[in-house]
């Protein structure tokens, strides 16, 4: 087995069922989500910010070559949560993609208007 | 703060009538739900910054029959551009509600109204101006002699 079809077959493997959406549209494939774990595991609570409560959580995606990201961009709803993407590259072997990683951050459903029900 | 807040909501109702500004949802500022990630459209946090009372007769030499508390405050609308949007568009409407705020304010009671630079949310990855305006009002007791 050559190692893009190592790589793509160890995904589909170990990895789980996700959803991608970007745009209006989505694509179930799969990919390994798991949280990153910063030094000493402290990553508890979150901020207080003007926009809500920022989680301050981040989470690794590696998922196929044939799925691209957008930073920004794109939602991945797993079993585990939903994310979205804040950075993301693909990892070529030579010109072929390989895998694509991404950092991905707790996702913030759209806030109603406060002063519509006032 | 509830007799400020009242009069800062009564204005972000007018601002809300004002078809330019239609566009903006308007929430209150640091609240418990979950930041809108990615930022979907122009959205306004709106806080009060500060405020103050003081007491004091309002008839002054004219009456003393007349009496009641000072309010002073400032708020802050924080308006963020959608994420994606490279920011077109923030600039004009943080205008309109710089305008707009006289058609808001129809108490009379905003006295001054500025707008900021541009600042960028690194963690939004977007940028948003603030819109900040002092409010001057008076509540007078009834009957007062």
């Amino acid at each position: 087995m050559s190692l893009i079809g190592a790589v793509s077959n160890s995904i589909a493997k170990f990895g789980g069922d996700v959803e991608v959406t970007q745009g209006g549209s989505t694509v179930k494939t799969r990919a390994i989500v798991e949280p990153i774990r910063y030094k000493n595991k402290i990553y508890i609570g979150g901020e207080q910010r003007s926009l809500g409560t920022l989680i301050r959580e981040r989470y690794l995606y590696i998922g196929q070559p044939d799925v691209p990201l957008r930073a920004n961009a794109s939602v991945i709803e797993s079993v585990g949560g939903k994310y979205i993407v804040k950075r993301c590259e693909t990892y070529y072997i030579q010109d072929r993609p390989i895998y694509v990683w991404a950092i991905m951050v707790p996702f913030g459903a759209r806030r109603e208007d406060d002063y519509d029900a006032d | 703060m509830t007799q400020i807040s009242e009069q800062v909501d009564c204005i972000i109702s007018g601002l809300k009538e004002i078809s330019a500004l239609s566009g903006v949802r308007f929430v209150r500022e640091y609240s418990s739900e979950p930041v809108e990630t990615p930022v979907s459209g122009f959205l306004a946090a709106v806080g009060i910054i500060s405020a103050e009372r003081s007491n004091e007769f309002i008839g002054g030499d004219a009456t003393s029959a007349l009496k009641g508390e000072m309010y002073a405050a400032v708020c802050e609308i924080r308006l963020y551009s959608p994420n994606g949007g490279n920011g077109s568009g923030l600039s004009e409407l943080a205008g309109e509600m710089l305008a707009g705020l006289r058609s808001a304010d129809v108490s009379g009671i905003v006295s001054k109204a500025t707008v900021s630079s541009i600042e960028f949310d690194t963690e939004l990855n977007t940028i948003f101006r603030r819109i900040s305006f002092r409010l001057e009002f008076c509540l007078c007791e009834e009957g007062a002699t």
